[in-house]
């Protein structure tokens, strides 16, 4: 055989083509009796939460009683759980979390400011100097 | 070991002789109970072992399968039942249909699909990377990737933990089911993996071993692509590929290992009914006294450039441009007159455009 | 759109060819670094790097059928320019080659080199025959040979780790891996 491959699987680009949500569980603990779970038992109470969880689809809200403070653990497809505490927070402050961190990835928080991250080549491909035309070479 | 018990009987046994089964047979699985009025009648084959169906009212009350359902942008018409179905592959466990027939539709889909686009795209990748860019588009490995990329749970909790934890008997609907009840209630050691006798046969036959747990995934990807087909049709289908397997980046140009590449360029010249002589020739080099000499050289056919290479040594730069030539050749993807993709045979109106591959070159 | 432009421009030659920005920068020493001026409409700048396998398919493998063909992308070679690039290894076209040596000659050779392989040395076996030496040597296994004298175990640790570095980086051509 004159070429052999070398099996290499293929990359995940999530939003090319389809997109799916990473968030795919969100577990929602709260206490029934607990001072610290009233803005948590609020928004269980008044509606709020079916209404968001009717407006994200894809998200599968696991709700269940336990003492405690309240917490709140999304679960990402990149097998990451990340758990946040909800203690004492007001209804609209849950809700933001909950907005907030449905739409994250599970990766760790990144500051893109000043670093480029592609999978794809250069188009331009790797300068070289030994590529640049005879006439516009350096010269010493 | 089957071949050596062969060559040995030969003097013996002169009259009869050894057969050695080189491939694989359909078998009938005993398990599935299937009567038949005769071997060759295959309409009158049917399946003895009792299976029912969710109903639908049931699989609409498990949240993680409409969320699945509606994560995946899946039509109204592929009903809530088939998803759970194609996330079954436990023959016994409650009798429910299982995904088998799923799975083996939906991986002929794919195949079709992904051979397709690769063999338009790609008219002259060699057999080997072609049959690896297979794989890696839609081997067990990345649907399992996919699958859990997809948020598919395991339901790995017993009957009497489901029944402790006071969870939802329909939960379980909306997971992958592919772990038996007995196997449940093993005591498992955290780190320790006890391999099942398909792994353990699976290790022998190819060396090579595949968890019980990433072949599940796959099939279960399979089988929802399966099911889309049953309910949505083939148009739906072909996009559901095209957006969730076909857009995934293919690493082919990493996928190369050539072994003779020289000759192999020079058998492709030939091949290709080139007249001019192969040369290979210094393009540009830092000067053979300098600390790190560098040298680029460029592989050419009479005055065309086929590739390029740099190294730190001359044949170095030499092996690098003859394999850059051989890769722009083999990476080669067809446009139309437009400028636009070539368009493939499934796609509307086709007209064959961009080119059929003239076979592997042999050295 | 705008790929259809660039694509209908580019195949007329008039696209001036610009390898660097022209503007007052002085490349040598640095100074009067002023802002480039822009060239209006399409330049043919041509990246200075080594163009990936899959971004471009040099001309002499586009298929008659490719739109491609008819584009003017990057330099032609003429002969004279190619006399700058000194040859490191040329191979005959298949018309070309030479196929006139037939296995009774080989066989010759070979016999010649087995009954006294001191006198009958490769230079005087391709003299001889009218061959040249890397033909001698692939009838006569010289290299062969030359890898079973040297036992894994005369060498020394140093060689042996060398050896396994250089094949290691072999490889790593042979896969186009840097």
């Amino acid at each position: 055989m004159p070429v052999k491959a070398i099996a290499k699987s293929s990359i995940a680009r999530n939003g090319v083509g389809a997109y799916v949500v990473p968030c795919h569980k969100i577990s929602v603990q709260y206490c029934n009796w607990g001072g610290s779970s009233t803005g948590l038992r609020e928004l269980l109470k008044n509606g709020q939460l079916d209404n968001i969880a009717s407006k994200k689809k894809g998200i599968f809200f696991d709700i269940f009683k336990r003492t405690g403070h309240p917490k709140l653990t999304f679960h990402y497809n990149n097998d990451k759980a990340q758990e946040v505490e909800v203690a004492n927070l007001n209804a609209k402050e849950i809700e933001q979390k909950i907005q907030e961190y449905s739409q994250r990835s599970g990766a760790p928080l990144f500051k893109h400011n000043h670093k480029v991250l592609s999978i794809n080549d250069s188009i331009r491909g790797i300068w070289s100097p030994m590529h640049t035309p005879k006439s516009h070479r350096h010269q010493i | 070991m089957l071949r050596s018990i062969a060559r040995l009987q030969r003097p013996v046994l002169k009259a009869c002789r050894v057969s050695v089964r080189g491939y694989q047979v359909a078998r009938l699985d005993s398990s599935l109970k299937t009567k038949y009025d005769s071997l060759t009648d295959y309409a009158s084959y049917r399946n003895n072992i009792f299976t029912h169906r969710l109903p639908e009212s049931t699989a609409s009350q498990s949240p993680p399968l409409v969320a699945l359902h509606s994560r995946l942008n899946l039509p109204s018409s592929y009903t809530l039942s088939t998803l759970s179905q194609a996330l079954n592959l436990n023959k016994f466990d409650d009798g429910l249909a299982n995904n088998f027939g799923l799975n083996t539709l939906g991986k002929n889909l794919l195949s079709y699909y992904v051979a397709e686009h690769l063999l338009v795209k790609y008219p002259r990748l060699p057999m080997p990377i072609h049959n690896g860019a297979v794989d890696s588009l839609m081997g067990v490995e990345t649907l399992y990737e996919i699958g859990k990329s997809w948020g598919i749970d395991v339901d790995q909790s017993s009957k009497l933990e489901k029944y402790l934890s006071q969870e939802s008997e329909f939960l379980k609907y909306g997971k992958l089911r592919f772990v038996s009840e007995e196997s449940k209630n093993d005591v498992k050691e955290p780190g320790v993996y006890e391999l099942s006798e398909d792994e353990v046969s699976s290790l022998k036959r190819n060396n090579s071993f595949v968890a019980k747990e990433i072949e599940a995934y796959a099939s279960a990807v399979r089988s929802i692509i399966g099911g889309l087909y049953t309910h949505a049709g083939e148009e739906a289908t072909k996009a559901f590929i095209e957006d969730h397997i076909l857009s995934r980046k293919l690493p082919l140009e990493q996928m190369f290992q050539f072994s003779q590449p020289t000759r192999e360029l020079i058998r492709l010249c030939d091949k290709l009914n080139f007249t001019e002589p192969v040369e290979i020739r210094l393009i540009a080099e830092t000067g053979r006294l300098s600390a790190h000499p560098i040298y680029v050289a460029g592989a050419f056919c009479g005055v065309e450039k086929l590739g390029e290479g740099v190294g730190s040594s001359l044949s170095e730069a030499k092996t690098r441009s003859v394999v850059n030539a051989l890769m722009s050749y083999y990476l080669y993807s067809p446009i139309s007159a437009d400028g636009t993709d070539v368009k493939l045979p499934s796609d509307k109106n086709y007209k064959f455009e961009g080119i059929i591959g003239i076979g592997d070159v042999a050295i | 759109m705008l790929r259809n432009f660039i694509r209908r421009s580019s195949t007329s030659a008039s696209i001036p060819f610009e390898p660097v920005p022209i503007n007052r920068y002085n490349q040598v020493r640095s100074q009067f670094n002023f802002k480039p001026k822009k060239t209006q409409g399409l330049i043919h700048n041509p990246a200075s790097a080594i163009h990936r396998p899959s971004i471009k398919t040099p001309r002499a493998f586009l298929p008659e059928s490719d739109p491609r063909r008819k584009l003017n992308t990057g330099p032609v070679f003429t002969k004279e320019q190619l006399q700058d690039y000194p040859i490191i290894t040329a191979y005959k076209p298949q018309n070309e080659r030479d196929y006139s040596v037939t296995p009774e000659i080989a066989r010759k050779i070979i016999e010649l080199r087995n009954e006294d392989p001191k006198t009958w040395t490769v230079t005087k076996l391709s003299k001889e025959f009218g061959l040249s030496i890397q033909k001698v040597n692939v009838f006569t296994g010289i290299l062969d040979e030359h890898l079973k004298t040297k036992e894994v175990s005369e060498l020394t640790d140093r060689q042996k780790k060398r050896i396994n570095e250089k094949k290691k980086r072999v490889e790593l051509w042979l896969r186009n891996e840097f």
